[in-house]
């Protein structure tokens, strides 16, 4: 039974490729990726995927209390691509009161806590105490992001690792379809934050190089900041709104941080989201690939993509030009995946020259001109928590 | 709104020891003694697990498994939505005193205990659970939301996205919702103080079952006024364990009688749950 779709009216991404859409867009033409060396401490480098608002972007002054890298990651995001018209716009319809908001993050402004540490730790404070409600809290991104757009529905912080803000969309589209609000903004917000770069680092995948998903050589991943959104309605509001058109969210029941040796989770939730959307894998024309980097992820992946959707459609990983964006990862490559169709483009898979040869499915190394009518994203986090997307082009 | 069915309740908390015995309290408020403290004797809790786990998850796991015992739901097959208010601070503060020195060295057990759904990973792993899994977080209010995103799992049928081991004919969906709450104190000099610990299971459906005990309608409502106990210490608790404020709802289905209760969902929402017996 597929379920009715929903429908996808403006997005915006931000990220190491560029502020908004355009920015990505171009970004990904002009093969010009976002990862930056990133000097780590005491020694050693790292590639990052930097996403840094412009200067001129401020909090405004009725939310100064929330002002810290997130806050502002999140101002500069929403104010690309007219976002914050079409929410205005389902405001005007609907009623403010009838707009929800679900945001994924890992950390969200985490990254304030750690700098007020860093700064007590150099005064010898020991006696200050930071405003968890504001700055280091895990609720504040939703709370900034539906106070910036003023809605008051439905809201709530998704965190289940780096599935987090691909989970959002399937979040929503339930509390729209159980008539608790008619509009819903979806987000996945991941500022620079040290505890992902030194944690990854301490789990042994964060890579020296700019990530090579799929290639012989990948040794794990780089770590990027991005904002995304989403406002999603069950009634289309012009020709051009994509759709939602399926989901499926699954656990590996495996283990904490490594992924099931045969893909066993990430299949299921492929399948699930194919049943959802009342496709079958011959409807796919792209696969954006949860595509880390590490060693297993992506021939665990590749062979779960290929017992579901076979060797044919062609599929890439979008990381080597934005690093991961941890919980941001699933709407950042769930808004490439809508770009890629409007500009009928399957990305590369940037970096990447010297594919596995355990691996089977058919990666896009270069942009590749392709009409796109459904795409499917991966995303997989800790906990072994799966979320696949399907979208499809304006119908 | 149409109702969701509820199987089966643990509680962990100050003076409240197991459900059994917060039906207890709750019908004679007298008895309610806030010294006496709840042990923790999960299956879950082995040694290899405690080790590498941490109390916040720990009180999750014990209200998850005792939900689980008082219903006939597999384990294996029960929709995670695990809610509390933030991450485990201490281990936060652990690793953000680790990142303010010169070698910026983070555990690996303490970064993947960090995130915010490592309890229900760890759980789910425990338990070989392939359901999906969702952790939410509204700060001071996470009861209310988790309850809320269990009801739209439940309520909503999408077909076999969420829920791989339900029938995709059915209007609503047919696998159960293990909604877990929890909040344990942490001990962080910049954490949100001295807050008690707490911690609740439900076991929910979308259709009724021989284990059902009440049916649960909620709807969301302007202006907050939630339902105040009657009882200082335990309106303490409610007002300070972000998990606890589901204890309005608890008291309503120990009293077994027909209600309707009001909890916090955010400043400008309430959330009323209609209680009704079967």
């Amino acid at each position: 039974m597929a379920i009715e779709p929903a429908y996808i009216g403006a997005y915006t991404l931000s990220s190491a490729l560029g502020f908004g859409n355009e920015a990505t867009i171009a970004s990904l033409k002009n093969v010009k990726g976002g990862l930056t060396e990133y000097a780590l401490k005491p020694s050693g480098i790292t590639w990052f995927g930097l996403a840094e608002p412009p200067a001129h972007v401020q909090v405004p002054s009725r939310l100064a209390e929330y002002d810290n890298t997130c806050a502002r990651l999140i101002t500069g995001a929403l104010l690309q691509d007219k976002f914050m018209e079409h929410v205005e716009a389902a405001k005007q319809r609907y009623g403010k009161h009838r707009v929800g908001c679900f945001i994924g993050s890992i950390t969200s402004s985490m990254c304030r806590f750690e700098e007020l540490y860093n700064e007590m730790a150099k005064a010898n404070d020991t006696t200050t105490v930071v405003p968890l409600k504001y700055h280091g809290g895990i609720n504040t991104a939703v709370e900034f992001t539906r106070r910036f757009l003023d809605i008051t529905g439905p809201c709530a912080t998704l965190s289940t690792a780096c599935s987090s803000s691909a989970k959002v969309f399937a979040t929503g589209y339930r509390y729209l379809r159980a008539g608790l609000c008619d509009a819903v903004v979806v987000g996945g917000v991941e500022p620079l934050c040290e505890s992902l770069i030194y944690g990854f680092k301490g789990l042994s995948v964060l890579s020296t190089k700019p990530c090579k998903p799929w290639d012989v050589e990948r040794d794990g991943i780089n770590i990027g900041a991005a904002a995304g959104f989403a406002l999603m309605t069950l009634s289309k509001t012009s020709p051009g709104d994509f759709v939602l058109k399926g989901f499926g969210e699954t656990s590996d029941a495996y283990h904490m941080t490594a992924p099931h040796p045969q893909g066993a989770g990430v299949e299921a939730c492929m399948r699930a989201a194919l049943a959802s959307a009342g496709l079958s894998a011959s409807d796919i024309d792209y696969i954006n690939a949860h595509g880390s980097g590490t060693p297993m992820n992506d021939i665990t992946e590749d062979a779960a993509i290929c017992r579901v959707l076979g060797e044919r459609v062609l599929c890439s990983s979008t990381k080597g030009w934005t690093g991961h964006t941890q919980g941001a990862a699933g709407i950042t490559e769930a808004i490439i995946v809508l770009l890629g169709m409007r500009e009928s483009l399957a990305p590369g898979t940037l970096n990447t020259t010297n594919v596995d040869p355990g691996t089977r499915c058919n990666l896009v190394l270069n942009n590749t001109p392709h009409n796109i009518r459904y795409a499917l994203s991966n995303s997989m986090g800790f906990g072994g928590n799966n979320a696949t997307l399907i979208f499809g082009a304006p119908q | 709104m149409k109702p969701i069915f509820i199987d089966a309740v643990s509680v962990y908390g100050k003076g409240l020891l197991s459900w059994d015995h917060a039906k207890e309290v709750f019908n004679h408020l007298e008895r309610y003694d806030a010294t006496q403290i709840p042990k923790l004797d999960s299956g879950y809790l082995t040694p290899n697990n405690l080790r590498r786990t941490t109390h916040h998850m720990h009180i999750a796991f014990q209200a998850a498994d005792m939900a689980l015992k008082g219903s006939d739901a597999a384990k294996e097959r029960v929709e995670f939505v695990f809610a509390t208010s933030d991450v485990d601070l201490d281990v936060a503060e652990s690793n953000c005193l680790a990142l303010s020195l010169h070698d910026k060295e983070i555990s690996p057990q303490k970064f993947q205990n960090v995130v915010l759904n490592a309890a229900a990973g760890h759980l789910g792993v425990f338990m070989k659970n392939t359901s999906g899994s969702t952790t939410v977080s509204a700060q001071d209010n996470n009861f209310a939301v988790g309850f809320l995103q269990a009801y739209t799992f439940l309520q909503v049928n999408t077909g076999p996205a969420s829920q791989v081991h339900s029938t995709p004919a059915s209007p609503v969906n047919t696998t159960p919702a293990l909604l877990v709450a929890y909040d344990a104190p942490f001990e962080t000099r910049h954490g949100p103080g001295h807050r008690p610990f707490f911690c609740v299971g439900m076991l929910l459906t979308a259709n009724q079952t021989p284990k059902s005990m009440m049916s649960l309608t909620p709807n969301l409502v302007p202006q907050p006024k939630p339902t105040a106990l009657g009882h200082a210490e335990l309106e303490a608790i409610r007002t300070t364990a972000p998990a606890a404020g589901c204890l309005p709802l608890l008291m309503a289905l120990a009293k077994k009688t027909n209600d309707t209760v009001e909890l916090v969902y955010t400043e400008e929402l309430g959330l009323k749950v209609s209680l009704c017996n079967l």
